[in-house]
């Protein structure tokens, strides 16, 4: 079943137009990579989703409603968290508190703090640091804390592995399917090539702001993506 | 290597030009076609307009923000009613010693106050106006609290009521003239890309090597030097100088910036429109007491929300006029 | 001696209420970043309201929070709604200006509408008891201000870290593009922030009223005592402001004790000082 899915979308960053008629499709249960290089159009296209860009109405559908354009604060209400690029602590609050800010959307359901500490044993000893003390994958474990503190059905996941250690990185893929099991799909955003192939069930590359290659993660072949990658 | 130069638009330039002249002329000979009470409200304009240039080069283009200029104004006031009037120094070398000190007196001040930023610096300029009064007020050699009156003696000495006015209005008229030529020249200048630099960015135009601190300084010393100019020009008219009147926020800055935004903040024409735009609410406002100030701060707040570019601003865009041509285009 | 004593317990007692003016100026500019120019004619407004509350139902000058603080709490949101919102997030003239222009409106409109004359409220005979120790009288009314000071000083802080709209709040604060990800309303979160700030200033305009007389014209003393207790004090602390007012207050009073008409221009020279020696405030905010 589609949950969540672009139809012939143009966006634009400052007065630049970063997307082209762009369309994805995200169904229940599925983790969709989007890949590109700097400057493609990737985080554009999830600040398209979650709400930060203005974008026509009939452009985004969710559950088959109209919600392009809707204001962030709508989208994540409707069920759509984010985590975003840099992750992007709330600084001067407490890991708990960041992740207690998870649930202003007001969306019941499984996902507390607890749960959050169930998922991430080691942000329970870091419960009451500041956000800004923490490594970058402790932030991160927060920042993935704190969208799923919002019960979300779809996670827009942005630049998931930039400025992490690999081992970290590695810790975070592996959580991923296990959320898929609790029913959150996901959109994540990422450059390596390799590990979104692994990660994702489908795939979609962007280069200056258009679709160039699109397919299921496991059929294509890795050649095929990084030559479409660089816009060969 | 292509060749590229950097071109004004300068549509109209000539006929500009000429208006200017005759305008000039026609404001030169004022005081042998206007009766004396036309000559003080022109006076006053010019003040105004002087005034209303000055900060906008400070706010609309360096970014400076003061709620201060007050303090100038007082400056320039009392030091002419010293110098001409209790120490007999002739009249032009007084005024133009009364710009000097109120100048003088803005280095100091810049240095301390611009350690505050944006916001900061705007409330900071007021504080420091505020010690400008009670100290003013604090001495009894300058008439303490009930402040002071312009000896008869030496205003004689000017002229009657009606010569001195003309000569009022024409120290004035100079004043407001060399307040544009100074602004136009500033911002035609690589300074003037300078001080917009700054006002969008000063990180970004600090690391582009551009002085922030010494521009700022040098924007609010000529700012604040014209400030004394015209207190000093505007209260000899009045002949009495008081603490309150001297440093009044309402009349020497909230109106000025009223005028400026009501005209166009950040374009030199915005500030001669605003000013015609305020004397006209004023004298169509008069009988309204502090309704009016009341009417001029919502279509202040009106213009700030619904267009930021002052009233100047819509005509530039329907119209692509500037009488003081500033913008640059780049042409191969 | 004592007389000197007495003077500087004058000033720490009235520091706290200082505190106070500041607490809501810093407020609005920790979470919106906008210096609030008419912070001082709303301080103002709001003692005018306790005035004619008073006058017109006959009730004890206290009980006029009842009518004040929630009148200040509205006009505060919908100032803030209606208003200010446009201005949050551009740059740091267009919150400025429209500050102002409400400042200039607001001042004009008491003025048509109260006059130019003195008013005060009269809160009865505690204004005059005082209690004795040795030489030295402090005014039972100036311990009740101080004391009410620092609770809602104390209450401030409690609902900036205990509670959830203080959680949100300094979340908007930090950045408010993620909080509205998470799904705060920033519209509404910054109206209420106004809201609290308005009701801190109802409170000090209900206390400052009886301590001193006041007139239309008072806003713009009223904002800056408020701007350089903040000052003083450092952004981001709300101890800090704390000791902003009380410096403020002490150095008034010392000032006053020299030579009367010196009280204000200590408090200015006190700031001048301070913003020399330490520009980012005796006590460095985060």
């Amino acid at each position: 079943m589609t949950l969540l899915q672009t139809h012939n979308l143009d966006a634009y960053y400052l007065d630049f137009q970063a997307l082209y008629g762009v369309s994805i499709s995200l169904d229940a249960g599925q983790i969709v990579a989007i890949i590109g290089p700097n400057g493609a159009g990737k985080t554009t296209l999830l600040r398209s989703l979650a709400g930060w860009v203005p974008v026509e109405r009939e452009c985004v559908t969710f559950d088959d409603e109209s919600i392009g354009g809707f204001a962030a604060e709508k989208v994540v209400a409707l069920g759509i968290a984010s985590v975003p690029e840099g992750r992007r602590l709330f600084h001067s609050l407490s890991v708990e508190e960041n992740l207690l800010m998870g649930q202003e959307s007001n969306r019941s359901g499984d996902w507390s703090t607890d749960t959050v500490f169930d998922l991430f044993p080691v942000l329970q000893g870091l419960r009451k640091r500041r956000g800004s003390d923490l490594s970058g994958g402790e932030q991160q474990m927060v920042a993935i804390g704190r969208a799923l503190m919002a019960n979300p059905k779809v996670l827009l996941f942005d630049e998931l592995s930039l400025g992490l250690a690999p081992t970290i990185v590695g810790d975070i893929c592996r959580t991923l399917p296990v959320l898929r099991d609790k029913g959150v799909s996901m959109i994540v955003v990422e450059q390596d090539v390799r590990r979104a192939l692994d990660l994702s069930d489908y795939v979609y590359c962007i280069l200056e702001g258009k679709i160039n290659l699109e397919g299921e993660s496991n059929e294509l072949a890795f050649d095929d993506v990084a030559n479409a990658f660089f816009g060969v | 290597m292509p060749n590229y130069k950097i071109e004004r638009n300068e549509k109209y330039h000539t006929g500009v030009l000429i208006g200017f002249g005759v305008l000039l002329v026609f404001l030169v000979l004022l005081p042998f076609w206007g009766d004396k009470s036309t000559m003080r409200l022109a006076t006053e304009m010019a003040g105004y307009l002087a005034l209303a240039v000055m900060w906008n080069l400070l706010a609309g283009y360096a970014g400076v923000m003061s709620i201060g200029q007050q303090a100038f104004v007082g400056v320039g006031g009392y030091a002419v009613f010293t110098l001409a009037g209790l120490w007999g120094v002739p009249l032009i070398p007084s005024i133009l010693l009364a710009g000097l000190v109120a100048g003088l007196l803005a280095i100091p001040v810049g240095l301390i106050l611009f350690r505050l930023n944006g916001a900061y610096f705007a409330i900071g300029s007021w504080v420091m106006a505020e010690i400008f009064l009670l100290l003013t007020a604090q001495s009894d050699y300058l008439g303490a609290g009930s402040g002071m009156s312009f000896p008869t003696a030496v205003a004689k000495s000017f002229g009657n009521s009606t010569e001195r006015a003309a000569l009022f209005w024409w120290i004035a008229l100079a004043i407001v003239i060399a307040a544009l030529l100074i602004a136009y020249l500033w911002l035609r200048s690589s300074r003037g890309l300078a001080l917009t630099a700054m006002r969008d960015d000063e990180v970004a135009a600090s690391g582009l090597g551009v002085n922030v601190m010494r521009n700022k300084l040098q924007v609010f010393l000529v700012a604040s030097a014209v400030a004394g100019l015209v207190g000093a020009i505007l209260f000899l008219g009045k002949l009495r100088i008081s603490p309150t009147s001297a440093y009044d926020v309402n009349e020497w800055t909230a109106n000025i910036i009223f005028i400026v935004v009501i005209g166009g903040l950040g374009r030199l024409e915005g500030a001669v429109v605003g000013t015609i735009i305020f004397f006209l609410l004023r004298g169509f406002l008069a009988d309204f007491g502090s309704y009016y100030l009341i009417i001029l701060g919502l279509i202040a707040i009106l213009t700030m929300l619904k267009m930021p570019q002052g009233v100047w601003g819509l005509i530039y865009d329907k119209t692509q006029i500037e009488l003081f041509p500033l913008k640059r285009k780049i042409v191969n | 001696m004592s007389e000197l004593v007495n003077t500087i317990i004058q000033g720490i007692l009235i520091g706290g209420l200082y505190a106070l003016f500041a607490a809501g100026l810093s407020l609005v500019f920790g979470v919106m970043r906008v210096v609030n120019l008419a912070h001082g004619d709303l301080i103002v407004t709001g003692s005018f309201l306790a005035f004619t509350a008073t006058s017109i139902l006959g009730i004890h000058a206290a009980l006029s929070v009842v009518f004040v603080l929630p009148f200040m709490a509205l006009l505060g949101y919908s100032i803030q709604r209606a208003i200010l919102n446009r201005t949050v997030g551009t740059n740091v003239l267009p919150p400025l200006l429209v500050t102002f222009g409400i400042a200039i409106i607001l001042q004009n409109g008491l003025l048509q509408i109260f006059t130019a004359d003195d008013r005060k409220l009269d809160f009865g005979n505690i204004e005059i008891a005082s209690m004795q120790i040795g030489n030295i009288s402090i005014g039972w009314y100036s311990i009740l201000v101080f004391v009410c000071a620092i609770a809602i000083i104390a209450g401030l802080q409690f609902i900036s870290y205990k509670t959830r709209i203080g959680r949100v709040l300094r979340a908007t604060a930090d950045d408010p593009e993620v909080a509205q990800v998470m799904g705060v309303n920033t519209r509404h979160t910054f109206s209420v922030a106004m809201a609290i700030a308005m009701v801190v200033c109802g409170i000090s305009a209900v206390l400052f009223a009886a301590w001193t007389s006041f007139t239309p014209l008072s806003g713009p003393s009223r904002l800056l005592i408020a701007f350089e207790v903040v000052v003083i004090g450092g952004l981001g602390s709300i101890w800090g402001t704390l000791i902003g007012g009380l410096t403020l207050g002490v150095a008034q009073a010392f000032g006053g004790y020299l030579n009367p008409a010196w009280q204000m221009l200590a408090g200015h020279i006190a700031f001048i000082i301070i913003l020399v020696l330490r520009p980012a405030g005796i006590f460095k905010g985060q």
